[in-house]
């Protein structure tokens, strides 16, 4: 009797199974997919394994942390040196609960694979979720895995790919265009299904995220079943807040967003249709060149039909990004072209800084008084921008070395406020950024709200606490940072010989343009004499070693900071307002010291 | 969160406030949700008009957008909360 169920249970085709990989703590994705393969008739497999015990307590310090990087974004002075403290001790409370836990990572996605390919498990699903930039990787507190891994586990055990016909990938960007069908249905086009999110994604600690998958899970038959596009999109409309949080699928050939639907092939196309020309009239109006002085006061040409172009092409932006790194931003853009009431509003609500304005900017030579920016045109602002930049340089502000000059103070002071004057009104670094420190209200004239952009406190006079603190840590840091630049010590996580000897490459590329751009300036400051003398030697010495050296070398260049960080932790608490700056500068110290330790390590398993 | 702390510290500008613009997704449900997507289709709104449409309706008093567009059907503009972010 016992022989003849056993075969009845061989005979059965193995059932299908969801396989959910929670690489970034996501309890409430873990319910969603439970609930869903239930409804479904299947099992939920979930990665990696924990007990009820350590899922609380990760619970727990998980939310914790968010809560308290929440709080240290909006902290000022001291209160922020509680805030690091704090934070710290909940990670590392998270560190020692996980690092007991099997994490998806060195070779666990593979050992995984092989523990349910023996099992016979017939995944109809699989789900990756964590923190994605959707480059074809998905991570965080958990683990973290690449397409190709994925891709290296599934041709080690073939029969597991078989039955699959859904590839989730619930992280940030995960669902573009880009990310879905040319990087990942490219290297497994047997899966019909795919699902991601267009732009960020909920923490998975977020019920919204749960919502979304359970609901993406039970309508995933249906979205392949259905006859043609437009059935298809009207089942994928239906998902619960699918618009809400800019989900997107690929089924077969098709991609599907709220708003679109199309051929993966015509969603391509699109993209051919931004050129050189339409990039060239954005540059135009933005640099304020000769024929576009200034963006047209009824708001409408050019600059509108190029974000009309990428507000409904958003799919595009990724490709068209690595052939325009300058592509602005909606969020830029749309400032620009209202920039005549972006201006109204400046001018309206910083008055009241005028003189002060003027007194700072004396140092730099003739600069435009600030009320003068409410009717300059575009072309204009950019001359007065470059007049600022001009004067900066002649006082010998280049970089943060400017504190080893005798007259620093006013020079950091003129180019602070120049850098919040040009994020207001001129091309700033948020020129291809999805945020702005100007607010959206400034496009209508009027508006109540103020700017984020630091202009107030940057000519403020006196100094407000608040930023002599951020100053006493930039000056305590900026030594370091010079330290770690000219001791060649950013690469100092790479572990593989072979890297080694490429970063050593780069390296010596890199410090052959210092000592050119060095041995250019006349006026060098006594920092930039011994930054030069340094480089020389660097380079000399970097041609005749190997990995183990340098992996000897970098310990021993840390050793040297985690000294000078010392002398900086005792100065930063000796000045009125050097709290925040210790704390962060120990913070530092101790990484130093834990990597000093791992790198002796590492140059004695190292080949000479 | 090394990287962050000396964010916080270098990059005070970072700070950013106020709200970012929504995917056309996302504006094209809010606006069929507040009863308004025939409205835009009837103003024959192009997408910059319809973002604006979007901002100004999560952020403007019933008064401040009836002044701005008489003929707006203000009934759905509860829609526009900010739960839905």
């Amino acid at each position: 009797m016992k022989i003849l169920l056993l075969g009845l249970l061989l005979a059965l085709p193995a059932r299908a199974d969801i396989v959910f990989f929670d690489l970034n703590f996501s309890p409430m994705e873990i319910t969603a997919v439970t609930a869903a393969a239930k409804a479904r008739g299947e099992k939920a497999h979930i990665f990696p394994e924990r007990t009820p015990e350590q899922q609380r307590d990760l619970d727990k310090y998980y939310r914790l942390a968010q809560s308290l990087q929440t709080k240290l974004r909006g902290c000022q002075g001291a209160d922020c040196g509680e805030i690091i403290r704090r934070l710290a001790e909940v990670q590392e409370r998270l560190q020692a609960i996980t690092a007991v836990m099997r994490k998806v990572e060195n070779g666990e996605l593979e050992n995984i694979f092989a523990s349910l390919d023996a099992r016979s498990v017939k995944v109809s699903t699989m789900i990756f979720s964590g923190h994605s930039g959707g480059t074809g990787q998905v991570g965080g507190l958990l683990g973290g895995i690449v397409v190709g891994q994925v891709r290296q586990a599934f041709d080690k055990y073939p029969r597991l790919l078989e039955p699959v016909r859904a590839i989730l990938l619930w992280g940030c960007y995960s669902g573009t265009l880009h990310s879905l069908s040319g990087i990942w249905q490219k290297n497994f086009p047997s899966v019909s299904t795919w699902g991601g999110f267009e732009n960020r994604s909920p923490l998975g600690i977020r019920e919204s995220s749960g919502r979304f998958l359970k609901s993406f899970l039970l309508s995933e038959s249906k979205l392949r079943a259905a006859k043609g596009l437009n059935d298809a999109h009207r089942v994928f409309r239906s998902l619960d807040l699918v618009a809400e949080l800019d989900g997107t699928a690929v089924v077969r050939d098709m991609y599907f967003t709220y708003d679109q639907a199309a051929l993966v092939s015509e969603m391509l196309q699109r993209c051919q249709a931004f050129d050189n020309g339409m990039m060239d009239q954005f540059l135009c109006y933005d640099e304020g060149r000769a024929g576009c002085e200034n963006p047209p006061a009824d708001h409408r040409g050019a600059l509108r039909d190029i974000y009309n172009y990428l507000q409904k092409n958003r799919h595009c932006h990724g490709s068209l990004k690595e052939k325009y790194p300058q592509l602005p931003s909606l969020e830029y853009l749309i400032r620009l072209i209202y920039l005549d009431n972006v201006k109204k509003n400046f001018v309206a609500q910083h008055a009241a800084e005028s003189s002060s304005f003027g007194r700072i900017m004396k140092e730099v030579g003739p600069v435009p008084p600030l009320a003068d920016f409410g009717k300059s045109t575009r072309k204009q602002d950019m001359e007065a921008f470059g007049a600022m930049a001009t004067g900066l340089n002649a006082l010998g502000f280049r970089d943060l070395s400017i504190v080893d000059r005798p007259n620093w103070k006013p020079a950091m002071l003129a180019s602070m406020a120049k850098e919040a004057l040009t994020n207001l009104l001129g091309p700033s670094f948020y020129r291809t950024f999805e945020s702005s420190c100007v607010p959206f209200s400034w496009v209508d004239p009027g508006s109540r709200e103020k700017d984020s952009c630091q202009f107030s406190q940057s000519v403020e006079d006196p100094l407000p606490v608040t930023m002599e603190s951020q100053l006493v840590a930039m000056l305590a840091h900026t030594h370091i940072d010079k330290y770690l630049a000219d001791h060649m010590l950013r690469g100092f996580w790479i572990d593989i010989p072979r890297d080694k000897e490429v970063w050593k490459e780069m390296n010596k590329a890199q410090l052959r343009l210092q000592i050119k751009d060095l041995e250019q300036l006349s006026d060098r400051s006594a920092l930039e004499e011994a930054r030069l003398a340094l480089a020389r030697e660097k380079l000399i010495h970097l041609d005749g070693i190997g990995p183990r050296e340098l992996a000897a070398e970098e310990a021993a260049g840390l050793r040297g900071l985690v000294v000078l960080t010392g002398e900086k932790i005792e100065w930063a608490g000796a000045q009125p307002h050097g709290e925040v700056a210790k704390i962060a500068l120990e913070e530092r110290r101790r990484i130093m010291e834990r990597r000093i330790a791992d790198l002796e390590q590492i140059a004695q398993g190292l080949q000479p | 969160m090394k990287t962050l702390v000396l964010l916080s510290l270098f990059f005070p500008i970072l700070s950013l406030a106020g709200e970012n613009l929504p995917s056309r997704a996302k504006r094209m449900k809010a606006l069929e949700d507040a009863g308004l997507f025939s409205f835009v289709q009837a103003q024959q709104m192009d997408e910059l008009d319809q973002d604006l449409l979007y901002m100004r309706a999560r952020r403007s008093s019933a008064e401040e957008l009836k002044a701005l567009y008489p003929s707006l059907p203000l009934e759905g503009l509860r829609a526009f909360s900010k739960e839905a972010q």
